[in-house]
């Protein structure tokens, strides 16, 4: 019975996840490409072994507030390089936007890790 | 030696991908789909990459635009299918589309306007790294040298910083491990003693500043042949081992625009991969995971099977180097999937029967390393830590080869490539020194040469450099002396006396010859940029290698010393591997994606096969209006 339930979980994750994706708007979509390529390498976990390097990016991020997180990218920190020659405004907005659509904590292991 | 017969184990497979298939084929009928893109002033875009995905498939098809800019994919099934066309300074257009009967798109592709540079393949970009002066000349030596080996050069050089924001990069990469794992306490001298020039370099050239960099020497975009060939790319799923927030990548790298996609858990880890002789393609996946050591994707329906070791804890052993004997059998390493006391060791996986053997040596020897390879004796080579395996899978014994020279004054010599010959030798790279280590099974002993130092790196190093490098200790083997030669995989001419080195950082060939040892250099058409990574030889003696600086593949042809490259349709490949399977109907090129998590097929059409293809399209459509050759 188990095994029948392990063949099963993979096809009810991937109908989970569609639908997640699809319930996201297109600016959601444009913001999460440009995370996948830009903020992935730091925030994202690298592996099933090791945690991400920064924190994980969610609707509890500075407090959910699009114009703060869009600030926050355009300036920087001192570990993190300022964004803005790369990203306009409306790009980063789309990103903010998808940012404040992730939920805490979606994947196990996404921990902040404030190593740096 | 302990032989352990594992269960194979069908993980899962999307099934409703499968049906879907399955139920379509079963009804669809094929059809032609062509067309012609051409720019906004009427004129054809050559080599403009038009791509195809049917709906509900993880197969997509790329073919090129011809010195017409005409195009024509080979027979597909009717249905639903979505295109997307892209030129290396032109937007991408994408268009969706039913089709019951052949198909005619005219493609007008728009400017790029913005930075152009963010969706460029990496070899672009390394080239038009400014070299006005010798120091910048340096500067460009050590982005190439250090800044690939572990990713494409499109990865960092997508982006734009200033001076600062480099200097943060730089910083950050200096305590990542050539895995991708950061480590506060790791040191890398090379980025740590260049750090302000490096960054004011990088800020010069992709920086808030007009850019510094030369596109004026750009290479051609696809034509002749290479906008001839057409690529079967195939979706490997995601790990679904833990959580995932995205079960499909949405930057996969297949619209250009959207850049050279990040590196995390779950959307890479597709590493070797070879075909077998009954239509499937096999993989190595070199990432932990719960759920996959190697996998099988179906040429024909994508269909997909996981196939795993386990391990304790839940894991599955990973893999990383995979070849194909003589009989068609898949060999490949397993290691460890990050946990402790599982010992690496030799997997067996025969594609007719799919049952899944692994040979593990016995402890007197040294365990197994990463790649993988069948000498013309059908034994099976495989590295060590400190030398190569010799397998005989007939007997299921090992014999252990050690490298000659295994520590240094400056560390240990990594061992990464190997090839198994003709004579029945081993041959195996001590990468991060240039050592190149043989067997001689005659004697059952090993010797080896070193590499010399590439002249042109070495001519623009400072004497502070010099001196500096005299003591260096390199964190691992993807950061180099500077003049490095970068002696990374090999492959061997099974029907010829010769092994081909990929000397990825300083991109050319070491051709060696397997009797006198006599050696020589082939660069590649730009060894700045272009940079081998694997090497396969094919029954002419063409010697076909995965560039790992780029989104591109090359065909070196020793008769009449000519490259040939050709483009991939992806962009964040990182392809770490190239292999090939030579049947009655023709060749196939095998192209496994690390980085995004695909395995590409590429094969041949000659000018007469596509004239044909046209013929058979224009009889079809009445009023099709395909432009005249």
């Amino acid at each position: 019975m188990r095994q029948l339930w392990l063949l099963a979980l993979p096809i009810y994750i991937l109908s989970a996840q569609v639908h997640a994706q699809s319930a996201l708007t297109p600016r959601q979509q444009e913001g999460q490409k440009i995370l996948m390529t830009s903020c992935g390498l730091c925030h994202e976990k690298p592996d099933i072994l090791n945690p991400a390097v920064a924190p994980h990016l969610s609707r509890s991020t500075l407090g959910g507030h699009v114009d703060d997180i869009i600030a926050y990218i355009k300036t920087g920190s001192n570990v993190m390089p300022s964004f803005k020659y790369m990203y306009n405004d409306e790009q980063l907005r789309s990103v903010a936007d998808y940012i404040i659509s992730r939920p805490d904590e979606a994947a196990e292991g996404h921990k902040a890790n404030d190593k740096k | 030696m302990l032989s352990l017969s594992s269960k194979v184990k069908l993980l899962y497979a999307p099934l409703y991908i499968l049906s879907c298939l399955i139920a379509h084929q079963a009804l669809a009928k094929d059809i032609l789909i062509a067309g012609h893109v051409k720019n906004t002033k009427g004129r054809p875009i050559i080599g403009a990459t038009i791509s195809l995905k049917q709906d509900g498939s993880n197969i997509t098809t790329t073919v090129f635009a011809d010195e017409n800019g005409e195009f024509i994919f080979p027979p597909l099934s009717d249905g639903a299918y979505h295109l997307w066309a892209q030129g290396w300074i032109y937007q991408t257009k994408k268009i969706d589309f039913v089709a019951s009967e052949n198909h005619l798109e005219t493609i007008v592709l728009d400017n790029k306007t913005g930075d152009v540079a963010r969706q460029l393949p990496g070899d672009i970009l390394l080239a038009a790294l400014p070299e006005r002066t010798k120091d910048e000349a340096r500067m460009k030596n050590l982005i190439s040298k250090n800044c690939t080996g572990c990713h494409s050069a499109s990865f960092p050089l997508q982006h734009r910083f200033d001076k600062d924001g480099w200097t943060k990069i730089l910083t950050h990469m200096s305590k990542i491990n050539l895995v991708g794992i950061y480590n506060a306490n790791r040191k890398n001298g090379t980025i740590e003693s260049h750090m302000d020039e490096l960054a004011a370099y990088l800020a010069k050239a992709r920086g808030p500043e007009p850019s510094a960099m030369d596109f004026s020497h750009m290479r051609s975009p696809p034509r002749g042949e290479a906008a001839r060939v057409v690529f079967r790319e195939y979706d490997v799923p995601v790990d679904t081992s833990e959580p995932q927030d995205y079960i499909y990548n949405p930057n996969d790298g297949r619209d250009w625009s959207y850049g050279t996609p990040s590196k995390f858990f779950g959307h890479v880890g597709v590493h070797d991969a070879q075909a077998d002789f009954y239509g499937h393609v096999w993989f190595t996946h070199a990432d932990s995971s719960r759920t996959l050591t190697i996998g099988q994707m179906s040429e024909k329906t994508g269909a997909y099977k996981g196939f795993k070791f386990d391990e304790p804890q839940g894991y599955a052993s990973q893999a990383h180097g995979m070849t194909r004997d003589q009989d068609g059998v898949i060999w490949f390493n397993s290691r460890p999937a990050g946990q402790k006391g599982v010992r690496p060791g030799l997997g067996r996986m025969d594609p007719k029967t799919e049952q899944m053997s692994l040979f593990i040596p016995p402890d007197s020897m040294s365990s197994t390393s990463g790649t993988i390879d069948v000498d013309s004796d059908h034994k099976v080579w495989v590295t060590a830590p400190d030398g190569a395996l010799r397998f005989d899978p007939i007997t299921q014994t090992f014999k252990d080869y050690k490298s000659p020279t295994y520590k240094t004054a400056t560390g240990i010599v990594s061992v990464y490539g190997l090839a198994g010959d003709r004579n029945g030798n081993g041959w195996w790279l001590g990468m991060n020194q240039d050592i190149v280590n043989y067997s001689d099974i005659k004697t059952q002993t090993a010797h080896e040469f070193r590499l010399p130092a590439d002249p042109t790196s070495l001519a623009l190093q400072t004497d502070q450099e010099k001196e500096y490098y005299k003591s260096f200790t390199p964190p691992d083997f993807n950061t180099p002396l500077p003049w490095a030669q970068g002696a990374r995989r090999m492959g061997a001419d099974h029907n010829g006396h010769l092994v081909w080195i990929g000397d990825g950082f300083s991109g050319n060939y070491a051709r060696v010859d397997i009797n006198t040892k006599a050696y020589s250099f082939v660069p590649t058409p730009s060894p700045i940029s272009l940079q081998p990574y694997a090497v396969a030889i094919d029954r002419h003696h063409d010697v076909w290698t995965n560039f790992w600086s780029t989104d591109a593949i090359g065909r070196y042809d020793d008769k009449t010393k000519k490259w040939t490259v050709f483009d991939l349709p992806t962009r964040g490949t990182e392809s770490r591997y190239i292999s090939v399977l030579e049947q009655a109907e023709g060749m196939k090129v095998i192209i496994p994606y690390y980085r995004t998590r695909k395995v590409a097929v590429m094969t041949f059409r000659n000018q007469a096969e596509i004239i044909k293809l046209k013929h058979e399209f224009k009889t079809k459509i009445s009023d099709a209006r395909m432009p005249q050759n």
